[in-house]
């Protein structure tokens, strides 16, 4: 546990000292909202009926092309190896690294919606479904995206392998998710979507983690 | 995960290899090699630059399987918990302090969190608070130093410890390798230049590259 | 079983003669229900002579299926039992699976087109195995992009037990999204409750699919295996030991 928080901490303390790159995450999402609306038109109306598929997009976007700043930086200096080493196990190490993914990678773009969801005309009851149905889904997309960081942390330049390996686990997510949103304007709370969510959510947690620990173990072992 | 520390000679610590073979994706690096290790005994690995010794310590550490062959340790434990590895990388995380990257270091480990009496033995209070990034590589050195020493395994498996470093830092690596071994533990050595430790016994293992 | 063909020779001697049998019957079945399907089965009221495309278009999802399903379970083996031969398997798998895949979408696509309008539609089936295609193209791409082969048949492995895991949900979700979005005027290619006539062309398609998938896989695997015994003899000769005292 105290590896765990180790971790945790460390991250997050490298994360704010090393020029401030978990900001490029909101930054990424604020510039692709601002194309989608550009290219359509910046018409509200239109933008209004498209716009919380088009959030979703765009953190699923920023959350993906992440991917490399969960394990290769560490990967590089050799400090996953003595983490491991340690005594650590690697379903711990990538726990820590998947909750600080959350922190850095997620939570940015979540301050930033209801700014964007402003942009696009959303209101307050459409941007509380989304920020509520992301919620639950983002521990589920950041797992993944963990997965894809740990297969590909000891290679540089794989970007769009790693977008095209997890693309299709992230697409029952992004159905359910949007759809649960769509369930929560109409039924509210007890919406039955938001419940598959979550479930499917915490299923996918169970097969990506564990399955990053298995991927990270292998590129640990010297080739 | 707390580190194994019984050195006291109630339960001797020792490594056998037998019949070790080792690769490195399709290339054999040697064969069935057998050696035993006891503790306090001091071990150079020599060899040109590829042939090998950085790979043997990987596999000491478990990190690498062997291809054939294998490495028990008494008492039973697997071994990347009885060891430390000082490798290039060496793991000292860009953007922490001395400190903080000591501190962290100590709490992967479940040791103790007390480190400005290591700071002191490794001659790097001045530089407690600095980045390590800013640190030359003599002083990279003692604060691998100190990592080590934190982790207090009983198996030592150093590359190049001793490159890079000044006469001082020569002398003050034997002197905790010479400490090391006299609490009954055991270091493994990959270098170019053996340097000699007061005191100690060693043996060598030389790999040759074939004709 | 699979562990008396996990012995390369053993293998090379239960394909030499395992190989000929799926080809022969892959081409009898093959030809027989290509004849039936465009001869002599009656076209369905619906879809006119486009639904000759079923013959091809189903067999083919199936196979693409099946393909996967067995490219995880020699996944797990490899990842479990570390054997070389079942990450062969599963890389031989996933090219003809991945063609399967591609040969359903480009034949969902024509039989589409006449009831749709246009060359493509979002419905389920063509969602979810453009989806499965997807997956191919990753796990053959991470074969390829990797170069120590022994990390990328582990890493690949993890892939494609992930993404079996998977596969059932990507096609719950997906049939569930489209039931919601699409109107039920877009047809579904291979509704259940098809008479007698298609039922007996569309199974032969099917076992001489799966007999081309068979026969695609172990030509693959030979060819490999091949390719390995080839590549047996080291390059270096391994470094000499002097071990002194002192």
């Amino acid at each position: 546990m105290s590896a765990f928080t180790a971790i945790l901490t460390r991250d997050i303390r490298l994360a704010f000292r090393t020029g401030g790159s978990w900001i490029l995450g909101a930054v990424f999402m604020i510039l692709f909202i601002s194309l989608c609306a550009i290219a359509l038109g910046g018409q509200m109306s239109e933008l209004r009926r498209l716009g919380s598929a088009l959030l979703w997009l765009a953190i699923v976007f920023s959350m993906l092309l992440s991917f490399a700043t969960i394990f290769q930086a560490d990967f590089r200096q050799g400090t996953l190896t003595q983490i491991y080493l340690s005594g650590t196990s690697p379903l711990i190490l990538v726990l820590a690294k998947w909750a600080a993914f959350l922190c850095l990678g997620f939570l940015p773009l979540v301050i930033v919606t209801p700014v964007m969801s402003t942009v696009l005309g959303l209101n307050g009851k459409v941007l509380l479904a989304t920020l509520l149905t992301l919620g639950l889904a983002a521990p589920a997309l950041a797992a993944y995206v963990t997965l894809a960081g740990a297969i590909f942390c000891a290679r540089t330049g794989a970007g769009f392998l790693a977008v095209l390996l997890v693309t299709p686990f992230l697409v029952p997510l992004l159905i359910f998710g949007l759809e649960a949103s769509q369930g929560f304007l109409i039924q509210g709370w007890s919406a039955v979507e938001l419940r598959l969510l979550a479930g499917l959510s915490l299923l996918s947690i169970a097969i990506g983690l564990p399955a990053s620990a298995a991927a990270l173990r292998v590129n640990l072992e010297p080739s | 995960m707390t580190a194994i520390l019984d050195m006291t000679g109630k339960n001797p610590f020792e490594v056998t290899l037998s019949s070790l073979s080792l690769r490195r994706g399709e290339r054999v690096l040697f064969e069935n090699l057998s050696l035993s290790l006891k503790a306090g005994d001091l071990l150079y690995v020599l060899g040109e630059n590829g042939i090998g010794k950085t790979s043997l310590l990987l596999a000491l550490s478990g990190l690498l399987k062997p291809h054939d062959g294998k490495i028990d340790i008494t008492p039973n434990t697997p071994p990347h918990l009885s060891s430390s590895l000082l490798i290039q990388p060496d793991g000292t995380s860009r953007g922490l302090s001395v400190t903080e990257d000591l501190h962290f270091t100590a709490r992967l480990s479940g040791g103790e969190t007390n480190i400005s009496p290591l700071l002191e033995k490794t001659g790097l209070s001045d530089l407690a608070q600095n980045r390590t990034e800013t640190l030359s590589l003599g002083q990279r050195k003692r604060h691998s130093l100190a990592k080590l020493l934190l982790g207090r395994r009983p198996l030592w498996l150093l590359d190049e410890p001793f490159s890079a470093l000044d006469q001082e830092g020569r002398a003050l690596f034997a002197q905790e390798i010479s400490f090391h071994l006299n609490s009954g533990g055991i270091a493994v050595i990959a270098t170019h230049l053996p340097t000699e430790i007061p005191g100690h016994r060693s043996k060598t293992l030389r790999l040759k590259a074939a004709k | 079983m699979i562990s008396y063909l996990a012995n390369p020779a053993r293998f090379a001697r239960v394909s030499k003669w395992l190989t000929p049998i799926c080809g022969a019957l892959a081409a009898t079945c093959i030809a027989v229900g290509t004849y039936m399907g465009l001869i002599s089965s009656p076209p369905a009221d619906l879809h006119g002579e486009g639904v000759r495309m079923l013959y091809v278009h189903v067999p083919a999802a199936w196979c693409a299926l099946a393909a996967y399903t067995a490219l995880a379970a020699c996944s797990f083996i490899s990842f479990v039992w570390r054997h070389p031969l079942a990450d062969i398997g599963a890389r031989s798998l996933a090219v003809p699976g991945l063609i399967f895949a591609l040969l359903c979408l480009a034949t969902g696509s024509l039989w589409g087109r006449p009831a749709w309008g246009t060359w493509w539609q979002w419905d389920a089936r063509m969602t979810s195995v453009l989806v499965l295609a997807f997956i191919y193209a990753g796990y053959l791409l991470l074969w390829g992009v990797i170069e120590d082969k022994r990390k990328a048949a582990r890493l690949a492995s993890i892939v494609a037990m992930v993404g079996f895991i998977n596969i059932p949900i990507i096609k719950f979700s997906v049939d569930w999204w489209n039931t919601l979005h699409q109107s039920a005027s877009i047809s579904q290619p291979g509704a259940p409750g098809m008479p007698a006539e298609f039922f007996i062309p569309l199974l032969t398609m099917m076992t001489g699919y799966t007999a081309l998938l068979a026969w695609c896989a172990l030509r693959g695997v030979e060819a490999d295996l091949v390719k390995l015994k080839n590549q047996r003899a080291p390059k270096t000769a391994p470094a000499a030991i002097e071990l002194s005292e002192g």
